[in-house]
């Protein structure tokens, strides 16, 4: 017989599918990069009397000038390249806030029964991710926010109906630092979305939605443990069909270093 | 850019693709089957005439296939149907029940000078498949019996022949599909009740589930009866709508979401669309379109969430004599599913005399006088426990039976009084084709 996809088969799928996508992430995360420089790194014998110049990335050297030096991700993984020994680090703790623009991305049709229908497919969005920055190049973290996805008002007999529907997502995030200050983020996991009817009445409703998230960040120092950063990203209620393309900017706050 | 920012962004297109492909599971939801329209013009041919009521029943019976039958299976039943609309136009569905892959015919049927011809489309319930059908019985393949004013006594194998032709989706009918009479349909009295009203919105039907619309529509699915879901909105109306929550399982979307009770009846009607388009309909409305427009002849009346029993019970006990009034012979029955509506039911000081359906425990449905008692399928083939019932004066209907095999196997048991299911074409053929 035919068997529609269930519930379960559904979350089962994306089960599976964010695990091969967190095993590929962490598989890749575990090997480093067979860059060209690295190749010559690692066959060039050091010449006598030259002393190597070794990035220590749990403290961090200063310039010249007596600024913070700074490393890449690059460089990072240089400094640590086995992330299996003992002694590991430094991991840091990235806090994101953002505030921007976002654009209801998905088919909306208002019921047929209103008339002088108005839609509002914009709004300003918040977001707060908390990322745990590894000693490779995986970062993980989750991520929360509020975003308005829609709102549609029209009257039946005369009467103003006004309907709203916003979504807070509660992800799981992963992310990796592909060049340096470009990051990119993959998410999974529950929006709970809630709607607003004002008709007859003043009714509220609320439901979980699985569902996915992407973006992409460049973020630029302002500090020492301060930057800025746009970011363009999509969230996708897949359950419920509602999904958002977001633009930016975010404040992300090195919180702490260990 | 380095070998590594290449590597990075094709792993997040493998994610993005992953996640696609977990999403992509759904699509076949969002399919639509479209039936083919426009058919009945084939029918309006210059002195076309509706078959009298004893042609029609005359054409009723199991047919061996000849042509065709690779794809249709050895045998098909036919039985005639039909729908009201607007309380005058009644149309007459011929049906036909196939056993592979649960393909049934919907046919209508016109006298042309001395033949019969029919033109309708088929469907198989397991997948999208659709496509045409025509069939003729000419004079001297049995129209000239089934036209007689006389008709019709009992046919005899090979009277009637239906040399017919089908296509698959809009194309024309090029391949040939023939039918020969074989002996009358099984007569046992038996309900294939179906679920949902008719069938489940996920079957992609042209109606959504708990519909007025798929009410309509069951007849011609095989079914002889219905079995509703019953809530009640924050106003107490009840109305028919089977999940606890409003999503787009069932409904378009309106951005209203949560429980189905949180909102008016007023609320639900202005802004709420089910999957096809049409209104959640109240019970009254479902009940007078099982009255006033189908031959359906078993309600049962799910109760999923239902605050107020005794207003259930005064819908109930208004449609049982509008039926009886219009001679409509129409079981309607409040069904009992949980201890909760059990307490409910009880409470009320007739509902010893209330037809019920229990689908708790025989001691349960005999204490409280039930008309029927409906055990689970998963409990297996309740063949003795049928027989007591039966002797005790109960009906004994099986829920929910979908698989072939299982609905061949308790239909051969010869122990049940109905089934319900989401597949009445299924039922339907493996009970019509049953000899007795």
């Amino acid at each position: 017989m035919y068997k529609s996809p269930s519930p379960m088969s559904f979350c089962r799928n994306w089960f599976i599918a964010w695990l091969v996508v967190g095993l590929a992430f962490s598989a890749l995360a575990q090997q480093p990069a067979p860059t060209p420089a690295r190749a010559r790194k690692a066959t060039a014998k050091p010449r006598s009397g030259y002393k190597q110049r070794v990035f220590n990335a749990r403290a961090p050297g200063y310039t010249k000038k007596g600024q913070l030096r700074r490393l890449s991700p690059d460089q990072l993984w240089d400094a640590q390249p086995d992330s299996t020994r003992p002694n590991r680090g430094p991991f840091r703790l990235l806090v994101y806030a953002g505030l921007g623009a976002s654009y209801y991305a998905t088919p909306l049709n208002s019921p047929v029964a209103l008339v002088d229908k108005q839609q509002l497919r914009w709004s300003i969005p918040l977001s707060l991710r908390v990322m745990w920055q590894t000693d490779h190049r995986m970062r993980l973290g989750i991520e929360t926010g509020y975003v308005s996805m829609y709102s549609y008002k029209g009257t039946r007999n005369g009467e103003l109906a006004n309907v709203r529907v916003s979504a807070t997502p509660i992800l799981a995030v992963f992310s990796m630092s592909v060049v340096k200050r470009f990051a990119l983020y993959a998410g999974t996991g529950p929006y709970r979305i809630n709607s607003n009817l004002q008709y007859d009445g003043d009714t509220q409703g609320t439901t979980y939605s699985l569902g996915w998230m992407a973006a992409g960040t460049y973020t630029q120092p302002l500090g020492k443990n301060i930057g800025i950063a746009a970011e363009l990203k999509w969230y996708d209620a897949t359950q419920t069909k509602d999904a958002c393309f977001i633009a930016q900017a975010t404040l992300v706050w090195r919180a702490l270093t260990w | 850019m380095n070998v590594s920012f290449f590597r990075s962004l094709t792993l997040f297109l493998l994610a993005g693709f992953v996640a696609y492909l977990g999403g992509g599971c759904r699509t076949k939801f969002d399919t639509a089957v479209v039936i083919p329209q426009n058919l009945k013009a084939g029918l309006d041919l210059p002195g076309a005439k509706l078959l009298f009521a004893q042609t029609r029943k005359a054409c009723e019976g199991v047919y061996a296939v000849s042509d065709g039958s690779d794809v249709f299976g050895a045998e098909i039943a036919a039985k005639w149907s039909y729908t009201v609309k607007n309380k005058v136009d009644t149309t007459y569905h011929f049906s036909l029940f196939c056993e592979p892959q649960a393909t049934y015919f919907v046919l209508e049927g016109r006298q042309v000078a001395d033949s019969i011809i029919f033109l309708g489309y088929w469907r198989r319930l397991v997948n999208a498949d659709v496509g045409t059908a025509r069939f003729v019985v000419r004079r001297n393949g049995g129209a000239r019996v089934l036209l007689a004013p006389d008709c019709c006594q009992a046919l005899k194998p090979g009277d009637v022949v239906f040399k017919g032709m089908y296509g698959n989706g809009e194309e024309n009918q090029k391949y040939p599909l023939t039918l020969s009479f074989n002996r009358p349909l099984n007569p046992k009295p038996f309900q294939i009740i179906a679920h949902r009203s008719g069938g489940r919105t996920s079957d992609l039907l042209p109606a959504s589930e708990n519909s007025v619309e798929i009410i309509r529509l069951a007849p011609e699915l095989g079914a002889t009866g219905v079995e509703f879901d019953i809530r009640q909105t924050k106003d107490g109306v009840p109305i028919l709508y089977h999940d606890d929550q409003l999503n787009l399982r069932l409904t378009q979307k309106s951005g209203l979401i949560g429980p189905v009770e949180n909102y008016t009846y007023k609320q639900l009607t202005s802004l709420v669309r089910l999957v096809n388009g049409e209104q959640i309909p109240t019970l009254e409305e479902a009940l007078t379109a099982v009255i006033d427009d189908t031959p359906l002849q078993t309600v049962w009346m799910d109760s999923k969430l239902i605050r107020d029993m005794p207003l259930i019970r005064e819908i109930h006990k208004k449609y049982i004599a509008k039926a009886a009034a219009q001679g409509r012979k129409v079981n309607i029955y409040i069904g009992l599913p949980t201890e909760t509506t059990l307490n409910q039911f009880e409470a009320l000081d007739d509902h010893l005399s209330a037809p019920s359906l229990c689908e708790l425990d025989t001691s349960i449905a005999r204490r409280i006088n039930a008309k029927v008692w409906a055990p689970r399928f998963t409990l297996g083939n309740p063949v003795e426990s049928a027989k007591v019932m039966q002797a005790a004066g109960l009906k004994v209907f099986v829920w929910t039976l979908d698989v072939p095999d299982f609905v061949r196997q308790f239909i051969d048991g010869g122990a049940l009084d109905g089934i319900l299911t989401n597949y009445s074409a299924i039922v339907a053929y493996y009970h019509y084709v049953q000899k007795p």
